[in-house]
């Protein structure tokens, strides 16, 4: 270990037991030590992102509300899914806007039996017997609960945009912020009836294979809100204000699930702070570009200064 | 389509505002004062156009703005027939992009794509008008000119194709 021609070739390190080890060896147990934390990760890291950002969210937030109420048997529903799909089959048969009306039909029956049987294929069932259909027919939702809760939220971006586009008429006098809040509100307000089963739904959305409609979903809904406030820019503010609205619906919606104060006014407060926040970075905006301005004759008028002084500007009027 | 249709226009915009700022009280400062008022209306058909079809701008739109200005202003500070080679450059490239579009569009489906055909068949011809122009003003003698010419194509080439997908 420490004859002298090897430590020409190896640099040496003393381990804790007061051992010289070659650089060979401290990089063996180096590597060990990586693939223990490999292991370690590759057991953990799936459960952490199933609780993990959604939109934003904080698994600090999520977790404890997760437990109470989250009770979806993720892989025990996908093989029961599977032998109803086989069955359910019949209804693919059918043309798209057909399949849609049977699928609108289920989900507003399943909606009243949220309460009772949460965001599950079990409400589905349920719904389907109430009117009818054969209890299989819930297979037209193919990922079941997760899929329940998608067609919810597409139907509440339906419904903003109808909502949207009968007061568009009305109130095209205020401006594009009270706008954006006006329409933020009515669809946290579509979520207010399924509240206590929320955290349900929101724990489905965030899981990994659902998490790119869920990121599509909430881009139309901000997409949805900016066009409709009256914003028509076509730069970089086309991208900033749709983040804004996203990250403040995703803000509301977190709040409303842990706020207990009647009517969720605390809520309802803390989007008018949020929008009012947002207008003071507007007026920021605004007065920095006149700034600029101001700065740019500045520049200017310093410039003939200099020329003058240095007797440039005489020189150029002589030479022409 | 209409995205980098809309990005191109800016581009160009920006690119007149760039050899303005430097040519303004030259000679050829009248002519390049009337491309760029002509290339403003462009740029505001293809903005109509994306409010209506709701289509997102690129989200390169400030590198545009920043890299045009200087493609203009640099190549006009090398001289007037400097800037008359860019502007023909970038002219040739956005005749044959439009060219490439018109096919596309009318291979899929001409009737539903009137409107738009017809917008870029206006500014097609403009920016042929443009081209033509350039030459005239003696592009061909500016210093450099084929290297210029190629690496400003290329570079169109390439924001082009990243406008299309950002």
């Amino acid at each position: 270990m420490t004859h002298p021609l090897s430590s020409c070739f190896c640099s040496c390190r003393v381990n804790r037991g007061g051992q010289a080890e070659n650089s060979l060896f401290s990089l063996f147990r180096g590597s060990v030590h990586l693939w223990k934390i490999d292991r370690m990760l590759a057991r953990y890291l799936p459960l952490l992102q199933c609780y993990g950002n959604f939109m934003g969210r904080t698994t600090i937030i999520a977790r404890p509300l997760l437990a109470s109420n989250f009770s979806t048997n993720g892989t025990t529903s996908q093989d029961a899914n599977a032998s109803a799909q086989s069955e359910g089959r019949r209804e693919e048969q059918v043309s798209s806007s057909k399949e849609d009306d049977v699928k609108f039909k289920i989900f507003s029956a399943a909606l009243p039996l949220v309460h009772q049987l949460g965001w599950t294929k079990e409400c589905l069932e349920a719904g389907a017997e109430s009117i009818g259909f054969s209890k299989s027919s819930h297979g037209i939702f193919e990922h079941g609960g997760t899929s329940f809760v998608q067609f919810f939220h597409r139907n509440c971006n339906k419904e903003l945009r109808k909502i949207a586009k009968v007061e568009q008429i009305e109130s095209a006098k205020s401006d594009e912020l009270t706008k954006v809040h006006q329409l933020l509100e009515k669809r946290l307000q579509m979520i207010l009836p399924y509240l206590p089963q929320w955290p349900q739904a929101m724990a489905l959305m965030s899981r990994p294979h659902s998490s790119l409609d869920s990121y599509k979903l909430l881009y139309e809904l901000a997409d949805d809100i900016c066009f409709f406030a009256g914003d028509r820019s076509l730069n970089a503010t086309w991208y900033t204000k749709r983040a804004a609205v996203a990250g403040l619906y995703i803000t509301g919606e977190l709040s409303l699930v842990q706020d207990k104060s009647a009517n969720c006014d605390e809520s309802w407060q803390m989007l008018a702070r949020r929008i009012e926040d947002l207008r003071k970075v507007e007026e920021f905006g605004g007065s920095c570009s006149r700034q600029q301005e101001i700065l740019k004759d500045i520049a200017q008028s310093s410039l003939t200064l200099i020329r003058n002084l240095t007797g440039m500007q005489s020189y150029q009027r002589n030479s022409r | 389509m209409l995205r980098v249709d809309h990005a191109g226009e800016f581009g160009a915009n920006r690119i007149y505002a760039g050899q303005m700022a430097v040519l303004g009280r030259s000679k050829s400062a009248a002519l390049i004062q009337h491309m760029w008022d002509q290339e403003k209306e462009h740029k505001k058909i293809f903005d109509d156009l994306m409010v209506k079809h709701r289509v997102r701008p690129t989200a390169l739109m400030p590198f545009w703005h920043i890299a045009g200005f200087l493609l203009g202003a640099g190549s006009a500070v090398l001289g007037e027939k400097s800037a008359m080679a860019c502007t023909v450059a970038v002219e040739a490239s956005i005749v044959e992009h439009y060219n490439d579009q018109l096919r596309k569009l009318a291979n899929e489906n001409p009737e539903k794509h009137a409107e738009i055909m017809a917008a870029i068949k206006k500014c097609r011809d403009e920016e042929q008008e443009h081209h033509d122009t350039g030459m005239d003003k003696g592009a061909e003698q500016a210093p450099l000119y084929k290297a210029m010419t190629a690496a400003i194509k290329v570079g169109c080439k390439a924001a082009i194709a990243l406008s299309t997908k950002v």
